[in-house]
């Protein structure tokens, strides 16, 4: 006699579904629509090309990627932490996408020097490795992926040696000798590492002779993330470093009151974040309150009021800096400051700000639907007839709203203090979804020792999806209900299906074919422990 | 093509000895190397790193006796080695001063990793410092690097790692 048929339904905790945190509709498309761009074919940049070139201005690649990594990230850590398998694949084509050439070869020309604020110095040779020195706007956000994926999928494929190589194929010059610049997520951790001790802690230099704080908060994270896989206090040697370092220069916010934008090293001059508008205090404060919570939010408001504009019916936008010098005539409004401002305001839970950017957003900037995905495509307008801020680049419109939408107060912070995925835990957890449907809710609750997930419909149409539930080792009889109703018994090896909907018990795992127009509430209850 | 690249410190110097003789990392080959960079009008970084060095070397007991200490100067406009050997030889004899032109001090710290910068500081007799990075390499007896350590190390932790290290095969 199989366990399954030896176990009443009353045997397993009635799980009230109803008051649990669901994903709403623009939510599931946020992830559906970064789902979507992770499938794209390489070198289709579909959606993602940016009104800059060579890879110059925020609307580069490597930002787009990475922020909607991220956003990926949060969204598993903190809204869908029992479904590895909606984000693991996303997460293996974004580090993907990461290594092709178009988002890194920019650095062949970039590596020279000679920008604006470095023009009195003389250029470097040609650096074809986008990773040896420098550069942090670039590798600091590899590492962060790499490492990270390792801990929230407990997947060692990035510590492999050559794992994250870097292949330089010239095919028409013969002057191009071609290389791989092979690394691992630990190498390269290495390689920054050194770079950063080489520089004081001030930080690595993005172009050469340009430390911005900004894009040396990434490494800190990748440090914090090397230091809980690795053993360390890496994370806390560079903070540390860092902000003696950096209050050579007045500290990390500036005598302006903002956060210094970067410091030009050849002549130790900071560049004040008052400057460079709210896109520098935005992506610089939702990034170190990672580390430096409380100096952060000591701040915040001041800096928010400095750059919020209030619009109509409770829309908000931001006070825009004039249009950046360089990487071609860029118009007002081409720094994604509305993308960072909401970022901002997400990590420091700050509901009404965000919910009026939001809002904002979807009033005025054409947001879409496209294969389930929600997006904001690229406007290079800046404002409307009615002086409405309207200028849409795509790293906010793929991932910095999205990145906003699916964040949870100090979502960034709670990531860096624990970064470790469900898989690790060894819960219950979804690993397999097909048809790419989506979910509004998976999360497994330890006290009533069950899984509980909402199916709805994703980047596909279908009626229905499979979902593989792994970790059911050793935890005994379980109980699968729908809405409600039992349709299923079993254990580990066995299954006794009830009802109309097929569910299987295969090599170890449980799989169920759900419905998923109706978005039911599925319980999967193992006998409570005691 | 492969590109092997070494992103770990490389012991590297061509330089002199405060007794004014030549210093590679041959003229110390078979022992192993504790090499601290800085420079002696320093007020606070390193006479707390040399004291807490020589404590740990003290602690080490026999051990001691495997590894030469080695203080590589950032500022090699003052220290002279005449300058160094007063300063190391009076509070901390055990390590070797040393120092060069400018270009070889500048190779042997790009080498080693560190960071160093001249700063005007109003309060020193030269008006400038140097500020400089606050590591401690530990070398092999081949001249591989092997190990660093941060200068929060207290002195028994110091210790007990070297102590570990020089007997991990043992």
């Amino acid at each position: 006699m199989s366990v399954a048929a030896d176990v009443g339904s009353s045997a397993f905790p009635n799980i009230g579904t109803a008051a649990l945190p669901r994903l709403d509709d623009r939510q599931v498309g946020a992830i559906n629509h970064i789902r979507n761009l992770s499938r794209l074919p390489p070198n289709d940049w579909s959606h993602m090309m940016g009104r800059a070139p060579m890879q110059e201005d925020y609307s580069a690649y490597r930002y787009q990627l990475a922020y909607m990594y991220y956003a990926s990230a949060l969204a598993y850590k903190h809204r869908l932490p029992a479904a590895p398998g909606l984000f693991k694949d996303t997460s293996n084509r974004l580090i993907e996408k990461m290594l092709l050439p178009e988002v890194w070869l920019y650095w062949r020309n970039a590596s020279q020097g000679k920008g604006p604020f470095t023009l009195d110095l003389p250029a470097l040779g040609v650096e074809t490795n986008p990773v040896i020195r420098d550069n942090i706007m670039y590798s600091g956000y590899l590492q962060t992926m790499a490492l990270m994926h390792h801990l929230l999928f407990d997947d060692a494929r990035y510590a492999q040696p050559g794992s994250l190589t870097f292949e330089f194929r010239p095919f028409l010059s013969i002057l191009d000798q071609s290389a791989d610049y092979t690394y691992d997520e630990k190498s390269l951790n290495e390689r920054i590492y050194w770079n950063m001790v080489e520089n004081g802690y001030l930080g690595v230099a993005c172009e050469p002779g340009c430390v911005f704080q900004i894009c040396n908060q990434i490494p800190i994270l990748g440090f914090r993330l090397h230091d809980v896989l690795y053993g360390g206090e890496i994370a806390r040697e560079v903070t540390e470093g860092y902000l003696a370092a950096w209050s050579d220069f007045g500290g990390v916010i500036g005598p302006d009151g903002h956060y210094t934008t970067l410091v030009v090293t050849s002549n130790r001059t900071p560049i004040p974040g008052s400057y460079s508008g709210p896109w520098s205090d935005a992506w610089c404060g939702m990034l170190m309150n990672m580390w430096n919570g409380e100096a952060v939010k000591a701040n915040y408001e001041r800096l928010r009021d400095a750059w919020i504009v209030d619009g109509p019916s409770g829309t908000k936008s931001v006070r825009l800096p004039p249009a950046p010098e360089g990487a071609g005539a860029l118009p007002e409004g081409s720094t994604a400051d509305l993308g960072w401002m909401s970022a901002w305001a997400s990590e420091m839970g700050d509901r009404e700000t965000l919910d009026g950017l939001l809002a904002h957003a979807d009033r005025f900037m054409k947001p879409r639907w496209l294969d389930g995905g929600y997006y904001y495509p690229r406007c290079d307008t800046s404002r409307d007839s009615f002086g409405n801020l309207t200028i849409m680049d795509p790293t906010t419109g793929n991932a910095l709203l999205n990145y906003a939408r699916l964040n949870v107060p100090n979502g960034l912070r709670k990531l860096y203090e624990n970064p470790r995925g469900a898989l690790a835990l060894k819960e219950p957890v979804i690993t397999g979804i097909s048809n790419d449907a989506a979910l509004r809710c998976a999360m497994f609750l330890p006290d009533s020792n069950a899984l509980v997930f909402t199916p709805t419909a994703g980047c596909e149409e279908a009626d229905t999806s499979i979902f593989r539930i792994e970790n059911i080792a050793d935890r005994g009889a379980w109980s699968l209900s729908i809405d409600g109703q039992t349709v299923a018994t079993g254990d580990e090896r066995t299954c006794q299906a009830t009802g109309p909907v097929p569910v299987r018990v295969e090599n170890g795992a449980i799989s169920i074919e759900a419905p998923l127009s109706s978005e039911p509430n599925i319980v999967v209850a193992w006998r409570q422990q005691h | 093509m492969k590109s092997a690249v070494v992103a770990e410190p490389e012991c590297v110097f061509d330089l002199i000895d405060f007794n004014g003789a030549p210093a590679t990392p041959a003229t110390y080959a078979g022992r192993h190397l504790l090499v601290f960079f800085g420079f002696t009008h320093c007020k606070v970084v390193c006479p707390r790193a040399l004291s807490r060095i020589s404590i740990a070397l003290d602690l080490l007991g026999p051990d001691a006796e495997k590894i030469q200490p080695i203080y590589i100067t950032v500022d090699p406009a003052r220290d002279t080695p005449a300058v160094m050997k007063a300063f190391l030889s009076e509070r901390y004899p055990r390590f070797i001063g040393l120092t060069g032109g400018a270009e070889a001090v500048e190779q042997a710290r790009k080498a080693f990793k560190v960071f160093a910068s001249i700063r005007r500081d109003p309060k020193d007799p030269d008006d400038y410092d140097v500020p400089h990075s606050a590591l401690t390499y530990l070398i092999g007896p081949n001249g591989a690097y092997l190990a660093h350590f941060l200068d929060v190390i207290a002195a028994p932790e110091l210790a007990e790692r070297i102590h570990s290290i020089l007997n991990a095969g043992a």
